[in-house]
């Protein structure tokens, strides 16, 4: 299945892909772990993640079409 | 050797001294703790003779550590009645601690007529009569001074509002480019420094050093690893491009935004006043990103605003500003939002607590959401020091009660900041529990890997966020340092001890955090706090956000389990 991937403030470039949004193509019952790691996120920092607009986690799993956005993990303002 | 000013008001004497024992080892918001709790009376009027109004910086503030200058001002509240320290960037920290002042305490009130700037220099401090600056905005007052005395020094400075004793008012201190736009904002303390009739404090520290470090080559060494660490964080990356406003999206996403007076999470206008828009604007119209407000900041996540011709309209605009300028008012309009915070900083008024106030106008029908025109009308109204603007300025509490209005944003009397605490509810219980009132400050826990709008393990979060920052505040270190510094407290003790050459470990941070709290929840439960002020207003309790769905759901056990 395919699902849509953007990468938010700049962290694109922490990534294998170097693009701010992709498509990628997943095997079914992924999750966003999976996903993480095909992008090859450094390990050591938290994401902050939504999925469809709602806040996911590395193991919520995913479905086909889904959009998910990685945010680094702001301390605040 | 450690130093304290002491400035009577009333009689204009000025007091030099070595800070005395039992401060000695404290510095930023712990001093002003332990120094309120000493010396004033929990029950005192905040515009009284009784209160004091302390600037500290923190325990490294003069070094060469980066980000280790900002100031912490403090006092007994105008606008919650508790405790308050307010921190802010810029160069006024820095210059006092290379002075070698750990805090200058202002006491007493001024005679009737008269107003006063409080000079310090190498050769020590002086009351100059202020009836030249009285009445002038912030900036016009700061230009005046530094023409007078140069653009060497820094200023604390206090505009109208402050003069009018408003409790929306805030401090102005200057940044590294003399513009006063680095606010210790929170808790009324420019009208506390308006009672006292002192319009500004000028700090010239020509002929000073930064204060030499113990262990010199530790501390070069120690140095290169917290640039290494700021360098490889994502965090700062993205505020050095995007500036704290990086949040408006990722709390958007979350159903955080505060939106048209904390009625929804999520905000249509959100791409247009996003951390990324404002990024694009800056750069097509020349003006600057990655600015430091303070000098040799790695993080840099400042910025300078301009118009499209290129001028500033103000520097900076931050994150909690657009949300509680920008979408909690329903404005969706960047040029507005900076418009509005120059007028907030000019009028020398805290941003957060306006625009509170300003949300509430606009739902109670006074005017209309997204009418920029008219809260602008309504900052002129401040200005002239009418009825109508000083309700306002007066912040959230008042103006909602002035209005009937039954949604009141606010934890004892003060603001919420662009958190909404039913979707973000870990900084829900810090707005309930921090002895600051409602204050991201004090805890914010977006950063946090946990379903933001369950529940379950906010208050222990919370708890350990609030237990957490002092150690940057009692410091003097930045906040956004902790996105680097954080996972790495440690290094944190080491700078310490190599500045200090006293041996300091991680247990040692945590033992003056926690003393610093102590002292301030102490502090408000002599000025009558008790656990029902550690709540969250009961519209939030009973009203969903309808962005998450769920309203504010801690229970009271946890957030009485917080400071207990």
């Amino acid at each position: 299945m395919e699902v849509e991937i953007t990468l938010a403030l700049g962290l694109e470039k922490y990534t294998s892909q170097n693009k701010h949004s992709l498509r990628l193509e997943v095997p079914p019952s992924s999750n966003i772990g999976d996903v993480v790691a095909i992008l090859a996120l450094p390990s050591t920092e938290p994401w902050l993640i939504t999925l469809n607009g709602r806040q996911a986690f590395l193991e919520t799993e995913l479905s086909p079409e889904d959009s998910i956005k990685i945010f680094p993990m702001l301390a605040g303002g | 050797m450690k130093k304290i000013l002491r400035v009577n008001m009333a009689n204009q004497t000025i007091i030099e001294d070595r800070l005395p024992e039992e401060y000695l080892g404290l510095g930023g918001r712990a001093l002003i703790a332990r120094m309120l709790l000493n010396e004033i009376p929990p029950a005192c009027e905040p515009l009284g003779r009784h209160n004091k109004l302390i600037f500290a910086p923190g325990l490294l503030g003069g070094s060469k550590v980066f980000s280790s200058g900002r100031i912490s001002i403090g006092g007994k509240s105008p606008l919650t009645g508790g405790i308050k320290e307010s921190n802010g960037g810029g160069t006024v920290g820095l210059k006092l601690g290379r002075l070698g002042y750990s805090a200058v305490v202002v006491e007493e009130l001024t005679p009737p007529g008269k107003s006063f700037c409080l000079k310090i220099t190498q050769n020590g401090a002086e009351l100059l009569d202020a009836s030249e600056y009285w009445g002038l905005g912030v900036y016009d007052a700061t230009a005046k001074l530094r023409e007078r005395f140069g653009k060497q020094i820094a200023v604390s400075c206090i505009g109208p509002a402050g003069e009018m004793r408003l409790t929306g008012a805030g401090v102005a201190n200057t940044d590294t480019d003399g513009v006063p736009s680095r606010y210790c904002g929170r808790g009324g303390l420019g009208a506390l420094m308006g009672s006292k009739r002192l319009k500004a404090v000028v700090i010239d520290d020509t002929g000073s050093k930064f204060i030499e470090p113990a262990k010199p080559d530790e501390l070069t060494m120690l140095m290169k690893l917290y640039s290494q660490y700021v360098e490889e964080s994502p965090v700062i990356n993205s505020y050095k491009s995007y500036g704290t406003a990086s949040m408006v999206m990722l709390n958007n996403a979350l159903g955080g935004l505060p939106t048209r007076n904390f009625s929804e999470g999520s905000f249509e206008g959100a791409e247009k006043i996003s951390g990324e828009k404002m990024h694009d604007i800056i750069v097509a119209r020349k003006g600057k990103l990655a600015h430091a407000c303070m000098p040799g900041c790695p993080m840099r996540c400042s910025n300078v605003y301009v118009d499209e011709q290129g001028e500033p309209i103000v520097a900076p605009l931050e994150y909690e500003t657009i949300a509680l300028m920008g979408s909690n008012l329903g404005i969706d309009d960047l040029d507005a939002i900076a418009r509005l915070n120059y007028w907030c900083n000019d009028l020398g008024l805290d941003t957060i607590e306006t625009g509170a106030a300003l949300g509430v106008a606009m739902e109670s029908g006074w005017l209309s959401f997204g009418d920029a025109e008219g809260a602008i009308k309504l900052m002129e109204e401040i200005g002239k020091g009418t009825i109508a603007g000083r309700v306002i300025a007066m912040g959230a509490d008042t103006t909602s009660k002035v209005l009937g209005m039954v949604k009141r944003p606010v934890v004892k009397g003060q603001a919420m900041a662009g958190y909404d605490p039913r979707s973000i509810k870990g900084t829900g219980v810090t707005y309930a529990t921090s002895p600051m009132g409602a204050d991201h400050t004090a805890g914010a826990t977006p950063r946090a890997n946990i379903k933001h709008t369950s529940p379950e393990g906010q208050a222990d979060l919370s708890k350990k966020v609030q237990n957490t920052i002092p150690i940057y505040d009692d410091l003097g270190l930045c906040m956004v340092a902790g996105a680097a510094l954080g996972a790495h407290l440690d290094l944190v003790a080491q700078i310490v001890s190599a500045q200090l050459g006293i041996n300091y470990n991680v247990d040692d941070l945590f033992e003056m955090t926690g003393k610093t709290l102590k002292w301030e929840v102490e502090f408000n439960r002599r000025a009558g706090f008790t656990n029902l002020d550690d709540r969250i207003p009961e519209y939030f309790c009973e009203v969903p956000c309808p962005t998450v769905n769920t309203v504010f759901d801690v229970s009271d056990q946890d957030l009485d389990g917080v400071h207990a």
